[in-house]
C-alpha cells in the first residue's frame, strides 16, 4: 500500500511538471497553448503508458520511453487504423480505445494462460 | 579509483526516489525556458514561418485533419512539390512515413486551431533534445550535469536552425537517439549482470521503430551507437553474453521491427537524394565543411565555434581528457563506455558518406548529435573534475561539492550570457517583417487562391525577380491556399505531363515590394524589381484582366499565349 501511494505520488510530481508547462503555453497562447501542451501529453505519452505500466522499468523510464515511442508509434497506429475507419478524428479515438483494451486485458490473458499452464 | 567491480544495474544507479522531486524541478525550469524560447517566433505573429520544407510538412499534416482522412498518396497541390522524387513508388508518393504529418494532422484536431497547435508541436519536438539529454544524464550521472547539458541544448543555435528551417522531423527522430541508446545500455548491462530485463530490449526495439517511423536519420544513428556500445562492452568484458534465449528474443523484437517497417521501407529505398562518397581524407576532418553545403546551410550550422561559445571550450577539454582518464582508472567504467559509445557513434554517423554514398546536405543535421555528446561532456566536467581530483589527491568531501557547485555556477553564467543571449536575440527576430507570409498573402490565399480547381498550378514569377527570400513564403501561400504554387523561371509554361494547360495561373505579387518601398533605403531597389516584375506581367497578360486584383496582388488565368525566355 505504501509502495502504491509513493507511486501515486511520483506521478504526481510529474503531471504537475506536465501542468507547469501548459500554464506557461496558457500565458503565452491562451486557451490553445494549454490545449496543445495537454494534447502533447495525452496524444504521446498515455497510449504507450497504458502498455508499458506492467513492464519491468521504473516509474521515470515508462514515461520518458513512452513520450518517445508515442511520437512515432501512436500516430503510426492512428494511420493503419485511419485506412480501415473512414474519419481522421474517430480513428484517433479507435486508435486510442484499441490500445486501452490491449493494456488493460493482455496482463490478465498471460494470467491466465499462466494458470493453464500451472 | 576503484568504485565498483560490476557493471551498473538501474538498481544499483545511486538513483534515489526523493530526489525525483528534484529532477522534476530541474526538468519543469529547461522545460518552461525552453517552452519561453523556442515559441518565440511566433508569440507576438501568428503567421506561418520557417523555409520551404517547413511549409512541405505543415501542408501534408493540414491535409489530412482537412478531408479527415490519413491517405497514403499525397494530394495533387503537395505531389506535384517534388514530383517523382520517388523512383520506385512514383509520383504522388509520400517522402516520409505518416507519423509526423499525423502528428501535426493530430494537434490541429486536439488544439481546434491550424497554426498554433503545429507551432507548439514543432517547438517541442525540436526541443526535445533537451528533454532526451536530461532523461539519459539525469539517469547515469545525476540531476546536476543533466541540468547542465539540457541548459546547453536549450540555446543551441543549431537545433534551433534545424526548427526555423523547418526540418523539425528529421530533428525528433535524431533527439530520441540517445533514449535509445540508453534503453540498450541498460538491456546489455543487465544481460552482462545475468540479471536480464527484457523490457530494456523491447523498449529499444520499440524506439528504434519510432524513429524508423519519424526519419531514417535518427533510426541509423542509434544503430550506430547500439553497435559501437555493443562492441565495446564485449571487448570490455571480453564475452559475448548471447544465450539461445536471448538470441530467441532478439530475432523477436528484430522481426516485429521488421514488419512495422517493411511498408515503409520503399519510401526510404526509392528516394531520389543526389548521393555520393567521399574520399578517406574526410575522416580527418572533424565535422562537415561549410563549402560542402553551401547553398542548403549558413557557414555558422556546421562552424564549431559558432555552436560552443569559447567560454565553454575549457570545460569540453576537461571533459573529454576526464572521460579518457576515468576510462582507464575507474573499475567499473561501463556508463563512461556508453559516453565513449556515442562519442565514437557520433563520429562514425557524421562520417557516413566515406562508408555509404550519402548526400551530405543530409548528414549535416546528423551534427546535432555533436552537441548531445558534448554538451553531456561540458557537463560532466563540472562533476567528474572535482570527484577525480578528490579521488587522486584526497580532498575534503564539502570541498568537492563547493567545487562541483561553484563550476555549475560558472557554467550556467556561461552558457546563459552567451548562446542563451544570441539564442533569445536570434528567435525573437526569426521571420520578422516580410520574410514572413504577411497577413495580405494569408488572406489572398485562404480566401482566393483556395476557391481554385483542386489541380490548379499556380506560377509566381516574383522569386526569380527579387530573390530567394521569397521562396518560403510563395511556399507557405501554397500551404495556406491548398493550391500548387511554384516559381517562374521564364522559359515554356505547362510543360511537364502533370500539368493541365486548362488549369494555369499567374501570380503577380507586388505587397512585399510595396512594403519595402515605403522604406527610403530600399524605395529605389522597389522600384527596380517592380519594374522587372511589371515586365513579365505585360510580356505575359498584356491587355487581359486580372481574375483577382487587391492589395497589390493580381492573379491572371492563363490562355496559352506563350511564355518569356528563360
Amino acid at each position: 500500500m505504501m509502495v502504491g501511494f509513493r507511486m501515486k505520488l511520483d506521478s504526481a510530481k510529474w503531471l504537475a511538471c506536465i501542468l507547469a508547462v501548459a500554464f506557461v503555453a496558457f500565458l503565452l497562447f491562451g486557451f490553445t497553448g494549454f490545449r496543445s501542451v495537454i494534447a502533447i501529453a495525452v496524444l504521446f505519452i498515455v497510449p504507450s503508458w497504458l502498455l508499458l505500466r506492467k513492464t519491468g522499468l521504473d516509474l521515470e523510464e515508462k514515461m520518458f520511453f513512452s513520450l518517445f515511442i508515442g511520437l512515432g508509434l501512436f500516430p503510426l497506429l492512428v494511420f493503419a487504423v485511419n485506412q480501415l475507419v473512414p474519419s481522421f478524428r474517430l480513428s484517433i479515438a479507435a486508435a486510442f480505445a484499441a490500445i486501452a483494451a490491449v493494456a488493460f486485458s493482455w496482463p490478465k490473458i498471460l494470467g491466465k494462460l499462466r494458470r493453464k499452464r500451472q | 579509483m576503484g568504485e565498483e567491480h560490476q557493471p551498473e544495474s538501474a538498481a544499483s544507479s545511486g538513483f534515489k526516489l526523493g530526489r525525483a522531486w528534484v529532477a522534476v524541478g530541474a526538468l519543469a525550469v529547461l522545460l518552461v525556458v525552453s517552452m519561453w524560447l523556442w515559441t518565440l517566433p511566433f508569440q507576438t505573429n501568428p503567421m506561418p514561418f520557417g523555409e520551404g520544407d517547413s511549409a512541405w510538412h505543415f501542408a501534408i499534416g493540414d491535409h489530412i485533419s482537412s478531408s479527415d482522412k490519413a491517405a497514403y498518396r499525397l494530394p495533387y497541390y503537395i505531389g506535384v512539390w517534388y514530383y517523382g522524387f520517388n523512383r520506385i513508388l512514383g509520383p504522388f508518393a509520400p517522402e516520409y512515413p505518416p507519423s509526423s504529418h499525423v502528428n501535426y494532422a493530430m494537434m490541429q484536431v486536439a488544439g481546434a486551431d491550424r497554426f498554433v497547435p503545429v507551432f507548439i508541436y514543432r517547438a517541442f519536438g525540436s526541443f526535445l533534445g533537451v528533454v532526451a539529454v536530461f532523461f539519459v544524464v539525469w539517469r547515469l550521472f545525476g540531476v546536476l550535469p543533466a541540468f547542465l547539458a539540457g541548459l546547453g541544448l536549450a540555446f543551441s543555435l543549431r537545433e534551433q536552425m534545424t526548427y526555423l528551417f523547418g526540418q523539425q522531423p528529421t530533428l525528433t527522430a535524431i533527439v530520441l537517439t540517445p533514449v535509445a541508446s540508453y534503453a540498450w545500455f541498460r538491456f546489455l548491462v543487465s544481460l552482462y549482470e545475468r540479471k536480464v530485463n527484457y523490457s530494456y530490449l523491447f523498449a529499444a526495439f520499440a524506439l528504434l521503430a519510432s524513429q524508423f517511423m519519424l526519419h531514417i536519420q535518427g533510426f541509423a544513428a542509434s544503430v550506430v551507437f547500439i553497435g559501437v556500445f555493443s562492441v565495446l562492452m564485449a571487448v570490455r568484458f571480453r564475452r559475448i553474453p548471447l544465450s539461445m534465449r536471448v538470441a530467441v528474443r532478439l530475432a523477436l523484437a528484430l522481426a516485429v521491427l521488421a514488419v512495422v517497417a517493411a511498408p515503409f521501407a520503399a519510401i526510404y529505398l526509392g528516394a531520389g537524394d543526389v548521393v555520393s562518397r567521399s574520399g578517406f581524407g574526410r575522416l580527418f576532418e572533424w565535422g562537415i565543411s561549410p563549402d560542402d553545403v553551401r547553398g542548403s546551410f549558413p557557414e555558422s550550422f556546421v562552424s564549431f565555434s559558432a555552436e560552443y561559445p569559447s567560454v565553454v571550450l575549457p570545460f569540453l577539454a576537461a571533459g573529454v581528457l576526464l572521460l579518457l582518464l576515468r576510462l582507464l582508472l575507474v573499475r567499473n567504467n561501463v556508463k563512461e563506455l556508453f559516453v565513449l559509445s556515442w562519442l565514437v557513434g557520433m563520429y562514425i554517423v557524421v562520417h557516413l558518406d566515406v562508408f555509404i554514398p550519402t548526400g551530405l546536405n543530409r548528414l549535416a543535421r546528423m551534427l546535432v548529435l555533436e552537441n548531445h555528446v558534448f554538451f553531456t561532456l561540458i557537463a560532466m566536467s563540472v562533476v567528474w573534475l572535482p570527484q577525480t581530483l578528490s579521488s587522486l589527491l584526497r580532498f575534503d568531501g564539502k570541498l568537492v561539492s563547493a567545487a562541483k557547485y561553484s563550476l555549475a555556477a560558472v557554467l550556467v553564467v556561461s552558457i546563459v550570457f552567451t548562446s542563451g543571449e544570441s539564442g533569445s536575440n536570434s528567435l525573437k527576430a526569426a521571420y520578422g517583417g516580410i520574410d514572413r507570409i504577411t497577413p495580405v498573402q494569408a488572406d489572398f490565399a485562404a480566401s482566393y487562391l483556395s476557391t481554385l480547381p483542386d489541380d490548379a498550378f499556380v506560377y509566381d514569377p516574383s522569386v526569380k525577380i527579387v530573390g530567394q527570400w521569397r521562396y518560403p513564403k510563395m511556399r507557405w501561400m501554397l500551404a495556406v491556399s491548398r493550391r500548387h504554387i511554384a516559381r517562374y523561371e521564364g522559359g515554356e509554361i505547362a510543360a511537364a505531363d502533370f500539368i493541365d494547360k486548362s488549369r494555369i495561373y499567374f501570380m503577380f505579387d507586388y505587397s512585399d515590394i510595396a512594403l519595402l518601398a515605403s522604406s527610403q533605403q530600399y524605395q529605389q531597389q522597389a522600384a527596380l524589381w517592380a519594374g522587372q516584375l511589371q515586365q513579365v506581367e505585360q510580356q505575359l497578360f498584356n491587355g487581359t484582366a486580372p481574375v483577382y486584383d487587391v492589395n497589390n496582388i493580381r492573379l491572371y488565368r492563363y490562355e496559352g499565349v506563350g511564355g518569356v525566355p528563360a
